[in-house]
């Protein structure tokens, strides 16, 4: 708890999680927005899938996680802050443990805009365009044939938890990277990075498509809808949590005896 | 009976074939201040890393408070303030709150202290401003502002007097001096700046090459330093015997070039050469020297580099 208070202390004080939390809710905005316009006719699906899409919360935590992760956590590093926490006699292990508990905290923020636009308005009767498959514009448009009911509440708040574990597991190899390489340029860089070609390299073949299956990137977002099935939740629960431990136990075999500069 | 803080027993470092420690071993007391004396990459820097836990040594124990297993070193190591290479300070902090940070990470509840630091350094009207905005001396001081948080048994500062003015350097001295007198706190300090740490180490520890060429008190190094009579000549052997048998005395000692450091007879000069006359002994040099501690260190090592 000790790192956690420290960590939040200065990230609060901060400059940079503040401009990350706010672009994050610009693009859900404009994300949202696009897809209320292009289900009203006054925007075409062309325009909206194309470079409006990026403001997709897949995209957007994408980016500015893997910015979070760099700047947010990595600079510790470079701030001697790690060094202090170590030669203060914090053991290596609650170090790591303490950065993905901060780490899951600022993707929780910067995916937050996206969740509170979802409730508010999955009980209105404002028209949303799932012009492409993502967790929030499934449930806009879904929410739209659904009476409001408690049970829509719980179905939102589960696809949007699930959704953010996927987000989170799948950016935790910038913990990897970060005890790995422990400069911030380095860390967002390969997070974005491998973010990115992971789509390319699961369609190589087969083989690595059923292995990239087996992780959060092959999880399909398009599943996540108001009737998905417990079988697939209970899956992508046990793929993202295998996940994020197996990154939890490469970083801290990396940073077990590492020297730390 | 001594109280030791901390041992390093047989302490080795290897990186990569490079042998930055080899068979490091030194005792710390309680409540003293200990100098590290070294030339650069001569593996001051290394040791203090491994007693502060950011590197592990190829072998070799190290006791904190007479433990040595990871757990009781973690314990430790918060009873340990450290300062290593430069001051951990984010720049768009505030000193007060850079301080906060770091007192949050060690669990300290006390609101006082940030302002008690920050005046014993010197700090105390500087609370409010960024520490972007500090000059090099005013990091230095943020920085031993930090480790002081705690109240810790042992300090470890790597070069803390680096970019002080004359006046802050002799402010910092005070302060390590006062720390160790009125709590008995154990200090490790290494600096490039022999003449500050002849003023303010009680013990010194000099490395060269990874190794510890020699480890002495202040009242050791004062003798060995002292005023003395340097005496070359050509026969080493009867000189010594001259000196022990004729003119009685055995406070001397014996260099490696077999020419003789005298601590006696300084005001007694005449009634040296006549004795040495006497036994016929020929003197190619004699005259009289007062080291400092870096011409002390520069011949321990063998020269400037």
């Amino acid at each position: 708890m000790q790192l956690l208070n420290a960590d939040f202390f200065k990230l609060s004080r901060s400059i940079s999680p503040w401009t990350v939390f706010i672009l994050s809710i610009l693009s859900a905005i404009i994300f949202t927005a696009s897809s209320h316009y292009v289900s009203i006719g006054s925007l075409s699906l062309e325009a909206a899938s194309g470079t409006l899409s990026l403001f997709s919360e897949t995209q957007m935590i994408a980016l500015l996680g893997s910015i979070a992760a760099g700047i947010c956590l990595t600079t510790d590093f470079e701030n001697k802050i790690i060094e202090n926490a170590v030669s203060g006699g914090h053991s290596r292990n609650t170090i790591i443990i303490n950065k993905i508990i901060s780490f899951f905290i600022l993707i929780a923020l910067l995916y937050l805009p996206y969740i509170i636009i979802t409730v508010i308005f999955a009980f209105t009767d404002t028209a949303f365009s799932g012009f492409i498959p993502t967790p929030t514009l499934n449930i806009l448009a879904g929410a739209a044939e659904q009476e409001v009911t408690a049970g829509l509440l719980g179905k939102i708040i589960l696809i949007s938890g699930l959704s953010l574990l996927i987000f989170f597991s799948q950016l935790m190899v910038s913990m990897f990277y970060m005890f790995l390489f422990k400069k911030a340029v380095f860390v967002i860089a390969a997070t974005y990075m491998t973010s990115l070609i992971l789509g390319p390299i699961s369609s190589l073949n087969d083989t690595v498509h059923s292995v990239i299956t087996y992780t959060p990137y092959g999880i399909d977002l398009s599943r996540l809808t108001l009737e998905m099935s417990g079988k697939f939740v209970t899956k992508s629960v046990i793929i993202c949590l295998l996940f994020i431990f197996i990154f939890y136990l490469v970083s801290f075999l990396i940073f077990r005896k590492a020297e730390v500069k | 009976m001594k109280e030791y803080i901390l041992e390093a027993k047989n302490i080795f470092k290897d990186y990569n074939g490079f042998q930055a420690l080899e068979n490091v071993s030194i005792s710390l007391e309680k409540g003293k201040i200990y100098g590290l004396i070294g030339q650069n990459g001569a593996g001051k820097t290394t040791f203090m890393r491994i007693i502060a836990g950011l590197s592990f040594p190829t072998s070799g124990e190290l006791y904190l408070f007479n433990q040595s297993n990871q757990k009781a070193l973690q314990a430790g190591r918060k009873q340990m303030g450290s300062m290593i290479e430069n001051p951990s300070i984010l720049g768009y902090l505030s000193a007060r709150d850079n301080l906060r940070v770091h007192k949050k990470m060690k669990g300290i509840k006390d609101e006082n202290v940030d302002q008690k630091v920050l005046d014993i350094v010197g700090l105390g009207a500087a609370g409010k401003k960024k520490a972007k905005d500090f000059s090099l001396g005013m990091r230095q001081r943020l920085g031993i502002a930090i480790t002081l948080l705690g109240n810790p048994r042992i300090l470890m500062l790597d070069e803390p007097v680096n970019g002080l003015d004359p006046s802050g350097i002799a402010e910092i001295r005070q302060l390590i001096k006062s720390l160790a007198a009125k709590y008995q706190i154990t200090i490790l300090l290494s600096s490039h700046h022999l003449a500050e740490l002849h003023q303010t180490a009680d013990e010194f520890i000099i490395v060269n090459e990874g190794k510890i060429l020699k480890t002495l008190s202040h009242d050791k190094l004062e003798e060995q330093i002292n005023k003395h009579l340097l005496i070359d000549c050509n026969e080493p052997e009867k000189l010594q015997k001259v000196l022990k048998e004729s003119l009685q005395t055995e406070n001397f000692i014996v260099q490696p070039d077999k020419s003789i450091k005298l601590y006696d007879f300084i005001n007694k000069k005449e009634e040296l050469s006549k004795a040495l006359i006497n036994h016929d002994i020929v003197v190619t040099t004699f005259t009289t020297q007062e080291e400092t501690l870096e011409s002390y260190y520069l011949q321990l090592i063998g020269g400037v580099s």
